[in-house]
């Protein structure tokens, strides 16, 4: 390893461990790094900020990261970020991340105020993390009071006639005239959502924000909409009381509600812009691309470097924060190999970031910049398109950026080179029999261009490959599937919700043929998320 | 006798769960299903493939294939298409509910068109079937309780529902008088008791007086749209907007997370009646936009739960209040309280009808089983002929007929101990009137319309006479079942006419067999499918056996004619138990696996008797 890519990988596991709370660790890599580069501005300024920021150096958790643990601040539960993956564990620091792309991804900041101004109102409130402020709580001006004691409950509709001698007596005629109460989600949840929705002041930062500057977020729409009941029934009775007690009842929600979120549109071509659409980073993250591919990807962000000559060295990347984005383009300077580990949608600048004004939002991708919010997990199919990204991404030698964009969209015709290229990709996994890592690349050309011919047929190819190979492992479908590791220690894997639904019908008695039935997936599917669990060993069959 | 006809089953047949028990020598007990559990969802799915699910399976796949599965058609079974509360549970369930020619409801399903009746069956021959299985011979006698409030339209259901299901029901009883029989009453002296039912989808409660061995409904009321998943619909919903509240994602909108919810929050409810937290713990929940899956994990307390669900509570509280004034009675004379229903397990729950009632409630028996007990009880006291805990239950409504000017006359009051049989002499309103139409009612409105027609008949044939001179008498009859018969005779002429208000039995003769012969098509198919799956896995271990000894075999035997022709045939047998295996059949597979346990006999006796004598 080359002294720079040793500096780098330095500065991103103190990254690391600053991320999780392991302070010392992450102080000891950087003093490293500045007992090879006494020179490196980074660990400098890391170092500075450890100074400033935690005079003490304790090897406790920065409060707002563990506030933004999404299971509540628990002990066990350090292995997690805010953004619900899992994260190494605070006590290992020899921990080497190896093929899970986010598990080395750096902890990132609260991802913006208003998150923030949320949590230090839920520190301030809700201790152990319940929702129970009280009638003139300034969080909920107008909102009804959320847990009242039981003798406090009825509000004022509350009415109750009753029925007469026998109550069901009338039965036909028997229309139940108790007026309940509206529900808690109706009376309390929307208040909520609207207080944080439309009354918090996004630019206010009451908390210090120890990991630089945070984003301003504007706020997701779908949530005021998403929290009034579409359902047609919700509509017919606007108390909303009875309409939504069935559990089962989800066709009471229009179609397209439920799906929106999961099916978006396609657009009508096939752009690089279409890398950002929000199906292609749905469910089912696929496991790494094999060597082949990855081969191909890194001759790509090789090309890309290669290019980017006036990309300035992490050295003289002065003015980032550890936690700045812009910081973490210096990726692109280091071996492919980590270069694929690290790439995520949030190394390309955030239109709206202020240490990144000296490059331009290609035109053709600002709306999908606009959705990268918060991190994601670099799935195979994101580094697939980052790699392809960063092709289109040409230095601008005037105001030389951390990286530029060609100011007219890509020609017409790379995208079919991108398409020729996952598709030979696709063809050497055939060729090596790799037909699951072979799927996610023709998935990829078949989101970019549905009604491609040849990856139509490739899928096919694959798909009956891994049939047989599924039937071959699953012969007996009245198997029963176990539980082979503690729940707890699920989450440390990379796992989709298909599979963690799947997982949460193992019961020791069901049998694959009943989970056919209970999931009401397709065998394929099922089979091959049983085919990953068991590769995984979480699940084993008897 | 045949063996089955010593023995009756209990059966309740709840709107959410169902319990099915028998007579244990002097005890009651329950009957466990195939998963081990002592009750079975009331729930019945239709798969893509035609395949029916009933009970855990259904109730698993409920949320995912929710256009498909049936539940709580228990609030449909024996009302008609007009009723208004037709609509009401139109509007909570996914399935379709359509009508039929009779004024019917149908649910319809994957282009069928089920009756409540039906689907009631369907859930009765899968328990009938758990009897049969756990007992080991056939079961066709049963007792079936339904709630007090049901009317005599929707008893005929549930006994046509059980008729379809293979079962001779012995006599339909009220939940609360099987309970109050559970716990023992009847038997002592004279009380006055309180049936607090909360089950999973509805609330009842009866006020008993108990009158040497009489079960006299007082009062009964309650909500049919109130129980246990109400409340767990409030755990979903707190779940739910603390995942929005930090994710920012709808789970309510995925079926899979909606299903896991479901779940969850129904193990939680549960759990804490017995501790005061819990955690929920849904690892892998939901996929985000940003393409990571994301956890919920919460800790709900009993407190919490308490709060969110106090006003629930509260309606049960009111509705007790209510139905204590209705039958003019003070909480401080009632002498026991009786939980009935799993929500009834709920420490706040009971803490409140203590705070209620002036005393703790009796809690001796399993809530989720004691009607169904009760019901066995009863089922052996019919067959025994006993008298000492035979039920002389009371009509639940007034029933009646409709006279001049749009009136209803009731015949016999409400909660008249039942059989019992009532007269009454009416004259014509018209001059010359040679016919009279009977409109027979049930129900406690003045005002004819505005109670429920069980049926009507014609008396025709009466002499022409002035209005006021004819007389005619009307009789009412109401059976131990709650089966009503009415009669109406000419004084003068003797002429008469009757009718057995079986009117609710809308299904005719021909649909009713079809049904039957379906779900006994059904129950045969799950049996020989399960006999398969219980050969083929002895087969299969047999094969496994054969094949590892075999090359050990062929080694000692190779030289024999004998062996090879011992090979030969082996491996013959192996061949046609693959096939039988593959093709499923039964008879091939039963056929063979007696050759095949002797080939592995013959098999391991070589390789013993090889070592022996020392050749190996």
């Amino acid at each position: 390893m080359d002294k720079r890519a040793q500096l780098i990988a330095l500065l991103e596991k103190g990254l690391d461990h600053f991320g999780q709370g392991d302070l010392d660790t992450a102080k000891q890599n950087w003093l490293q790094v500045l007992s090879l580069d006494p020179s490196n501005e980074k660990a400098k300024e890391y170092l500075q900020y450890l100074e400033t920021e935690y005079p003490g150096n304790t090897n406790a958790i920065p409060e707002a990261l563990e506030a933004d643990l999404p299971f509540q601040s628990q002990d066990h539960m350090h292995a997690y970020t805010q953004s619900g993956q899992a994260h190494i564990p605070v006590h290992d620091p020899h921990h080497v991340p190896d093929d899970n792309p986010w598990l080395s991804h750096p902890s990132t900041p609260p991802e913006n105020n208003w998150q923030a101004t949320e949590l230090e109102l839920e520190l301030e409130h809700e201790p152990n993390g319940e929702w129970n402020p009280s009638g003139d709580d300034f969080l909920r001006p107008n909102a009804q009071e959320w847990s009242p004691s039981p003798h406090e409950t009825a509000p004022p509709q509350q009415t109750y006639e009753y029925q007469g001698p026998n109550g069901y007596a009338q039965d036909p005629q028997y229309t139940p005239q108790y007026d309940p109460p509206a529900s808690h989600a109706e009376t309390m949840y929307p208040s909520y959502l609207d207080y944080n929705i439309e009354s918090e002041d996004l630019s206010r930062s009451p908390i210090p924000e120890p990991l630089g500057p945070a984003q301003p977020v504007e706020p997701e729409q779908f949530l005021e909409e998403d929290f009034q009941d579409p359902s047609p029934a919700a509509q017919h009775n606007p108390s909303g009381y009875q309409v939504n007690y069935s559990p089962y009842n989800t066709e009471a929600y229009p179609q397209d509600v439920l799906t929106s979120r999961y099916e978006p549109t396609k657009p009508p071509q096939a752009d690089v812009s279409a890398y950002y659409r929000e199906e292609d980073i749905l469910p089912q993250p696929p496991p790494r691309p094999k060597p082949k591919i990855r081969e191909r990807l890194s001759n790509q962000a090789d090309t890309a470097q290669s290019s980017s000559a006036n990309i300035p060295s992490v050295e003289n990347n002065k003015g980032h924060h550890p936690y700045d984005s812009s910081a973490q383009h210096t990726s692109a300077q280091m071996p492919m190999e980590s270069t694929l580990n690290y790439i995520t949608p949030n190394k390309t600048k955030h239109p709206q970031s202020k240490s990144g004004d000296n490059f331009s939002l290609p035109p053709w991708a600002s709306d999908a910049f606009k959705k990268t919010l918060t991190p994601k997990p670099a799935s195979p199919k994101s580094l697939a398109k980052e790699a392809f990204a960063e092709t289109y991404i040409a230095p601008n030698n005037d105001n030389p950026p951390l990286v530029a964009a060609p100011s007219n969209p890509p020609p017409a015709d790379e995208p079919d080179d991108e398409l020729e290229l996952l598709l030979s990709g696709a063809e050497d996994l055939i060729d090596a029999r790799d037909y699951s890592g072979a799927m996610e690349l023709l998935e990829l050309c078949l989101d970019s261009s549905p009604h491609h011919g040849k990856a139509k047929s490739l899928v096919q190819k694959c798909e009956q490959q891994l049939a047989s190979q599924y039937q071959e492992q699953f012969q007996d479908l009245d198997m029963i599937p176990k539980m082979d590791c503690h729940p707890d220690q699920l989450t440390q894997h990379r796992l989709d919700h298909q599979a963690g639904f799947v997982i949460s019908q193992l019961d020791g008695h069901t049998s694959i043929q009943d989970l056919l039935l209970i999931t009401g997936l397709e065998e394929f599917t099922l089979l091959r998320i049983l085919s990953q669990l068991v590769d995984k060993n979480l699940v084993s069959l008897s | 006798m045949h063996e089955e006809d010593q023995f009756t089953i209990g059966i309740d047949l709840g709107t959410t769960n169902s319990c099915v028990t028998f007579m244990d020598g002097n005890r009651p007990r329950v009957i466990p299903n195939r998963s081990g559990y002592s009750t079975t969802p009331s729930i019945v799915a239709f798969t893509n493939k035609g395949r029916r699910l009933v009970g855990q399976l259904a109730k698993r796949q409920a949320v995912v294939n929710s256009a498909n599965t049936i539940y709580a058609s228990k609030r449909l079974i024996g009302r008609r298409w007009d009723s208004p509360l037709r609509a009401r549970i139109q509007e909570i369930v996914p399935y379709q509910l359509s009508g039929d020619m009779g004024g019917g409801i149908r649910i319809d399903i994957q282009d069928q068109h089920y009756s409540p009746e039906e689907i009631g069956s369907i859930v009765l021959a899968e328990l009938k079937l758990v009897a049969e299985e756990y007992l080991g011979h056939s079961v066709t006698n049963a007792v079936i309780t339904v709630p007090a409030y049901f009317n005599d339209a929707q008893r005929q259901a549930t006994k046509d529902a059980g008729r379809m299901a293979g079962l001779e029901v012995l006599r339909i009883i009220n939940e609360p008088t099987a309970a109050a029989l559970c716990y023992g009453f009847g038997k002592q002296n004279n009380q006055k008791i309180a049936v607090y039912d909360l089950g999973g989808g509805t609330f009842d409660i009866s006020i008993l007086e108990i009158n040497d061995g009489v079960f006299e409904v007082l009062s009964t009321a309650g909500d049919t749209f109130l129980g246990g998943e109400d409340f767990d619909q409030r755990v979903i919903e707190w779940l739910v907007f603390s995942f929005a509240k930090e994710h920012k994602i709808d789970l309510r909108k995925n079926k899979m997370a909606l299903q896991r919810l479901k779940e969850a929050s129904e193990n939680a409810r549960c759990e804490l009646s017995s501790v005061t937290e819990t955690e929920i713990n849904l690892p892998f929940l939901i996929t985000d936009n940003q393409g990571q899956t994301l956890h919920l994990r919460k800790v709900l307390t009993r407190e919490k739960l308490e709060t969110l669900t106090a006003d629930l509570i509260d309606r049960t509280i009111q509705i007790c209040q209510n139905t204590l004034e209705e039958a003019y009675i003070s909480p401080e004379e009632i002498d026991e309280v009786l939980l009935i229903g799993g929500m009834s397990r709920m420490p706040k729950i009971q803490q409140a009808i203590t705070q209620h009632f002036g005393h703790p409630p009796n809690r001796g028996i399993h809530p989720d089983e004691a009607v169904a007990l009760g019901a066995a009880v009863q089922g052996a006291a019919l067959l025994e002929e006993r008298t000492d805990v035979l039920l002389l239950d009371v009509t639940p409504h007034s029933l009646g007929i409709m006279i001049a000017g749009g009136f209803y006359q009731i015949l016999i009051e409400q909660n008249t101990t039942v059989p019992c049989s009532h007269s009454h002499i009416f004259t014509t309103v018209k001059d010359y009137q040679t016919q009279v139409k009977i409109l027979v009612l049930q129900g406690e409105s003045s005002r004819a319309e505005e109670n429920e027609l069980l049926g009507e008949f014609v008396l025709d044939g009466l002499r022409p006479a002035p209005r006021g001179e004819v007389q005619v008498e009307v009789t009412f009859s109401i059976s131990a079942d709650g089966i009503v018969s009415v009669s109406a005779r000419d004084l003068e002429t003797n002429q008469q006419q009757s009718i057995l208000v079986t009117a609710t039995s809308r299904l005719s003769e021909e649909e009713m067999r079809r049904i039957i012969e379906e779900n006994r098509d059904f129950a045969l198919e799950a049996k020989t499918s399960e006999e398969f799956e219980r050969q083929r896995s002895v087969a299969e271990q047999d094969m496994q056996h054969i094949l590892d000894l075999l090359p050990q075999v062929q080694e000692i035997v190779s030289n024999s004619s004998f062996g090879q022709e011992a090979l030969g045939k082996a491996e013959e047998i192996i061949l046609r138990t693959e096939q039988a295996i593959e093709e499923e059949n039964l008879m091939v597979l039963a056929s063979v696996l007696p050759a095949l346990q002797r080939t592995r006999k013959i098999f391991r006796q070589i390789l013993d008797h090889s070592l022996n004598s020392g050749r190996m």
